[in-house]
C-alpha cells in the first residue's frame, strides 16, 4: 500500500497506484471524480489511500461487465484470433497446424486480462509469468518466434472486435475507456516483449549451447580421432540403430574404399558373402539386446585379400542406460593366425612324428617317472598300449634286467635313464634287454639326453630307444650263412677235387691193368708163340688176377662215386625184357662154364621203363652172376617179370647155398661178404650188391631177399612204371 | 689174312696203341696211329679210315673234341667206336650223341673182345 509521510499520496504515486496517467488523476481531481485536497506551493493534488481504493472500487465495479463478458467468451475470443492467424497465414500454410498448440494459453491470457483489470501490480507479475511459460513451450513445440508473437496480436484483435460487439465499452466513459485500453495494452505488451525475449534468451542459451557443445565436440572429436585414425585397428562408431557414420583412416586405408562407399550399410561390401550372413545376425542381435559382442571374421583388403579379424563392438550409454551409440574396432589377427595355426601344425607334426617314428620315445621327469611315451615304445617292448608305460623307473627296473654287449648284467646306476639324469648325452648304447615278466629279449640301442630349462636345470629326461633285435637277428644269421657258404663251398671245392681224383683214378688205375690185360691177352692167343701148357697155365692166373683187379677198381669207383653222390643216371624208356635178355646174352659163357639154365618169363607186351640201360644192364649183370655163382652147377635160374599199373616186379631166383637169416640184411652194406659152401672159390669185392641197391635206389626203386640156407635166394627187384 | 677195310686207331698211350695195332693187323686191315686228338683229325681226313677207334682222355685234344670237330658229311660211312677208362654214363651218354656207335670199357675188352669188336663194325662200315 502507498504511503506517505502524512499519509497523503502525490498525483504521480496515484496514478501508478490506479493505473492511470498523472493527467487523468488531475482531471479526476478537478472534476471530483477523485476527492483530493491540493497542498504545497504548486497546490498540487494529493489523496488520501481511502479516497484512492474508492476510485478502484468504483473502477472494479466500471469494468464488472467487461470482466464477466471477458471470462464467459475467452474461448470465443481465442477462436476468432485463431481464425485470424490462419486467414493471415493462408490455409495451406504448414504453420496452420501449430496454431493449436497455444490455443490453451490464449484462452487463459483473456481469462486473466479479465481477472486482473483494477489489480495492474498483480497482472504485470501474471503477464511476465505467462509469458515467459508461453515462450518455452512454443519453443519446445517448435513454433518460430513470429508464430508465437503473432498469435498475442491476432488475440488482441480478436479481444477488441469481440468486446467492441457486446456493446460493453460504449457504457464507459472515454476515461474509463482509456484506461481499460491502458491496461490491456500493458498486459498484452508484457506477454509479447516476455515472449520475445524469453526466445531471445533461449536462442542465445541454445545457440550457445550449441556452440559449446561444437567446440566440445571438436576438440574432442579431434582428439578422439587422431587417436582411431592412428590406432592400428581399423574403428567405426554407429547410430544405435546400427547405421555406421564414422569409420577411421585406417578401415579406409585397409579396405581401399571412400566413405560414400563405406556409409550405413556399405561394409558388407568388404565382407566374406560366406560368412556375412553370420555377422549380420550377431549385430542384428546386438542391436536388439543392447549387447556387446566380440565374433572373428574376414574382411577384404585393398590387395583382394581376406585376412581374420577379431572384432569387439561396444554399446555407448547415456546415463539412463539408453544405447546413444555403437563403437566398433576391428583388430587384423592374420599374422596371430598364421603363427597359432602355424604353431597348431608344428604342434601337430610333432605329435605326428612322434606318433609315427618307428623309434621308441619316452620323456621321464626328474623324479623317474614316465610322462611320455610313444606307440612305438609300446609295441618294440611288448606292452599293450602306452597307458601301461607311464610308470616309473622303479617299475622298470623290477621287470627289466639289461645287460652290456659283453654279456655282464647292467646295473640300473648305469641304465640310459640313469645316464640322462647324470646330465648325460649319448647315442648307440646298445644293451640286451631282458623282461622277466613276460620272458622276451631284445637288443636295443639308445639314445638320451637331458631337457634343460633356461636356468640349466635339468627339468626332463628323453631316451629313444630302437629295437635292433631284427637287425642283430639278421646279422647273426648273415654269418651263419656266410659261415655256412663258406663250408658249402669249401665242400665244393673238396667234391671237385673228390671228382676229379675219381675221374683221374679210374683212368689211371685202370689204364696199366689195362695194358697187362692186353699183352697177357696177345700173349696167351699165341701172337708171341707157341706156350708150354704150364706157361699158359700160369698166364692164366695171371689173367684172372688182373681181371679181378680191374672189376675191383670198377666196384671201387662206382662206390666212391655213389657215396660222393657224383653218380649221375641218364634214364630212357627202355624196355625191360630186352635189357634182360642182352644181359642173358652177355653172361651166356660163364653159365655155360657151370652148365646153368637161364630162363627168363615175361610178359608178351614189352614192359619200358625209365632206366640208365648202361647202370642198369650192370646191376641185373651183378644179380645174376650172383645167382649163378651161389648156385651149383645144372642149376636152373628163373627170371621173371611182373607189371601192376605202377610197378614192375623183377625176381631172380636161384636154388643155391642160400643166405642165413642174420645175414640177409648185412649183404646190401658195403663190403660185406658171408661165409658160405662157395665163398672160398668166388672172387668178390664185397661191393656188388651195395653198389645195386644203391643203382636201384637211384631208379626209386627197391630190392629185398627172400632166402633160406641151402634152400636158394630170390631177389626182388621193384622199379615205378 | 688181307682185309680191304682201314682201322685208324688214336690213343695217346703207347703200349696200347702197339698193342691194339698188333692185334688188329694180325686180322688184315690197313691200321693207322695218332697219340692225340689233332693229329687223329688229319690222319682221318688223310686216309679216310672205314673204322676209327677213339681214346677220350687224350693231351693237346680229347675224343670229345675230336667228335665235335668232326665234319660226318665227310665220312658217310665211317664207323667210330670209342674206347676209354672214363666210365661215367654222363660221358658215355655224350659220346654217343656226339655220333660215335659204340662204346667200350677200355678195361673190360681183351685181345678176343678186341678181335670180335673190330670185326663186327667192319661188317656194318
Amino acid at each position: 500500500m502507498l504511503t506517505t509521510d502524512n499519509n497523503l499520496v502525490n498525483c504521480q504515486l496515484a496514478a501508478q497506484y490506479l493505473g492511470v496517467s498523472v493527467k487523468t488523476v488531475r482531471h479526476w481531481a478537478q472534476s471530483g471524480t477523485l476527492k483530493g485536497k491540493k497542498v504545497g506551493s504548486r497546490g498540487d493534488w494529493r489523496f488520501s489511500p481511502d479516497d484512492l481504493n474508492k476510485m478502484i472500487k468504483v473502477g472494479n465495479d466500471k469494468y464488472e461487465s467487461i470482466k464477466k463478458f471477458l471470462l464467459e467468451h475467452a474461448d470465443t475470443i481465442q477462436s476468432l484470433a485463431n481464425q485470424k492467424h490462419i486467414t493471415h497465414l493462408g490455409t495451406e500454410n504448414a504453420q496452420v497446424k501449430n496454431l493449436k498448440k497455444n490455443r490453451e494459453d490464449y484462452v487463459k491470457i483473456v481469462k486473466e486480462f479479465a481477472n486482473n483489470l483494477q489489480k495492474t501490480t498483480q497482472g504485470e507479475k501474471v503477464f511476465l509469468e505467462l509469458g515467459t511459460k508461453i515462450a518455452k513451450k512454443s519453443v519446445e513445440q517448435g513454433l518460430t518466434l513470429e508464430e508465437t508473437v503473432d498469435g498475442t496480436i491476432f488475440l488482441k484483435q480478436a479481444f477488441w472486435e469481440k468486446l467492441g460487439e457486446s456493446g460493453l465499452l460504449q457504457q464507459l466513459t472515454t476515461h474509463d475507456l482509456y484506461s481499460f485500453n491502458q491496461i490491456i495494452s500493458l498486459y498484452a505488451d508484457i506477454v509479447t516483449s516476455k515472449i520475445i525475449f524469453a526466445y531471445h534468451s533461449y536462442y542465445k542459451e541454445q545457440e550457445e549451447r550449441t556452440l559449446r557443445a561444437e567446440e566440445l565436440r571438436h576438440t574432442s572429436d579431434n582428439q578422439f580421432s587422431m587417436l582411431a585414425d592412428n590406432i592400428q585397428n581399423l574403428a567405426w562408431m554407429a547410430e544405435p540403430d546400427g547405421y555406421i557414420y564414422w569409420y577411421n583412416k585406417r578401415w579406409y586405408e585397409y579396405t581401399g574404399t571412400k566413405p560414400k562407399d563405406m556409409e550405413g550399410w556399405g561394409w558388407q561390401s568388404v565382407h566374406n558373402p560366406q560368412t556375412l550372413p553370420q555377422v549380420m545376425e550377431r549385430w542384428v542381435a546386438s542391436i536388439k539386446n543392447g549387447k556387446q559382442f566380440d565374433m572373428t571374421f574376414p574382411l577384404k583388403g585393398a590387395d583382394g585379400v581376406f585376412r581374420p579379424f577379431l572384432t569387439r563392438v561396444m554399446p555407448v550409454k547415456d546415463k539412463a542406460g539408453k544405447i546413444i551409440q555403437w563403437t566398433g574396432t576391428n583388430t587384423d589377427i592374420s599374422e596371430q593366425k598364421d603363427a597359432e595355426e602355424k604353431l597348431l601344425e608344428s604342434q601337430n607334426r610333432l605329435a605326428a612324428i612322434f606318433e609315427s617314428v618307428a623309434d621308441g620315445i619316452s620323456v621321464f621327469d626328474i623324479n623317474g617317472n614316465v610322462i611320455l611315451v610313444n606307440k612305438s615304445l609300446a609295441e618294440i617292448s611288448g606292452f599293450k598300449n602306452v597307458k601301461d608305460m607311464k610308470r616309473n623307473l622303479e617299475y622298470f627296473a623290477k621287470i627289466y634286467k639289461l645287460y652290456l654287449p659283453d654279456g655282464t648284467l647292467c646295473p640300473v646306476k648305469d641304465w640310459p635313464i640313469s645316464r640322462v639324469y647324470k646330465g648325460e648325452t649319448f647315442t648307440h648304447y646298445e644293451l640286451l634287454a631282458k623282461r622277466t615278466d613276460i620272458n622276451r629279449e631284445w637288443y636295443f640301442n639308445f639314445s638320451g639326453t637331458p631337457v634343460l630349462d633356461d636356468t640349466g636345470e635339468q627339468i626332463l629326461a628323453v631316451v629313444v630307444t630302437r629295437d635292433m633285435t631284427a637287425l642283430k637277428k639278421a646279422e647273426k644269421e648273415q654269418e651263419e650263412l656266410v659261415k655256412i657258404s663258406h663250408q658249402r663251398n669249401e665242400l665244393l671245392k673238396l667234391n671237385k677235387a673228390k671228382d676229379e681224383f675219381i675221374g683221374i683214378a679210374s683212368h689211371q688205375l685202370r689204364t696199366p691193368a689195362t695194358v697187362v690185360k692186353q699183352y697177357i691177352g696177345i700173349v696167351l692167343a699165341g701172337l708171341g708163340g707157341e706156350l708150354t701148357p704150364g706157361q699158359r697155365d700160369y698166364l692164366q692166373t695171371a689173367y684172372a688176377s688182373n681181371e679181378r683187379q680191374l672189376k675191383l677198381i670198377n666196384d671201387l669207383l662206382k662206390t666212391a662215386q655213389i657215396d660222393a653222390e657224383t653218380y649221375r643216371l641218364n634214364r630212357k624208356s627202355y624196355s625191360l625184357t630186352n635189357l634182360l635178355q642182352d644181359v642173358a646174352d652177355e653172361l651166356q659163357t660163364v653159365l655155360d662154364t657151370k652148365k646153368q639154365r637161364l630162363i627168363i618169363s615175361a610178359p608178351d607186351q614189352p614192359i619200358n621203363v625209365r632206366i640208365d640201360e648202361t647202370e642198369m644192364k650192370l646191376a641185373f649183370a651183378n644179380l645174376l652172376e650172383n645167382a649163378s655163382k651161389y648156385s651149383y652147377e645144372l642149376a636152373d635160374i628163373k627170371v621173371a617179370i611182373k607189371s601192376t599199373s605202377k610197378t614192375v616186379k623183377i625176381s631172380i631166383v636161384d636154388t643155391g647155398v642160400g643166405i642165413r637169416e642174420e645175414d640177409q640184411v648185412k649183404i646190401f652194406d658195403k663190403f660185406t661178404r658171408i661165409d658160405n659152401d662157395l665163398s672160398d672159390t668166388i672172387m668178390g669185392t664185397g661191393l656188388g650188391l651195395y653198389w645195386v641197391k644203391n643203382i636201384i635206389g637211384m631208379h626209386d626203386g627197391s630190392i629185398t631177399v627172400v632166402s633160406k640156407l641151402n634152400k636158394g635166394a630170390t631177389f626182388t627187384v621193384t622199379l615205378p612204371l | 689174312m688181307s682185309n680191304t677195310k682201314s682201322v685208324l686207331i688214336v690213343e695217346d698211350e703207347k703200349v696200347l696203341r702197339d698193342v691194339y695195332e698188333l692185334i688188329i693187323r694180325t686180322l688184315g686191315y690197313t691200321v693207322y696211329t695218332a697219340s692225340n686228338g689233332i693229329e687223329g683229325l688229319k690222319q682221318l681226313k688223310k686216309h679216310k679210315p672205314d673204322i676209327m677207334l677213339l681214346d677220350i682222355f687224350m693231351p693237346i685234344m680229347d675224343g670229345q673234341e675230336v667228335l665235335r670237330n668232326l665234319n660226318k658229311a665227310d665220312f658217310p660211312n665211317i664207323k667210330i667206336v670209342v674206347c676209354s677208362n672214363m666210365s661215367d654214363s654222363k660221358v658215355t651218354q655224350e659220346v654217343l650223341d656226339n655220333g660215335a656207335d659204340k662204346f667200350v670199357l677200355k678195361s673190360s675188352i681183351g685181345p678176343n673182345e678186341l678181335k670180335s669188336l673190330i670185326n663186327d663194325l667192319a661188317l656194318k662200315a
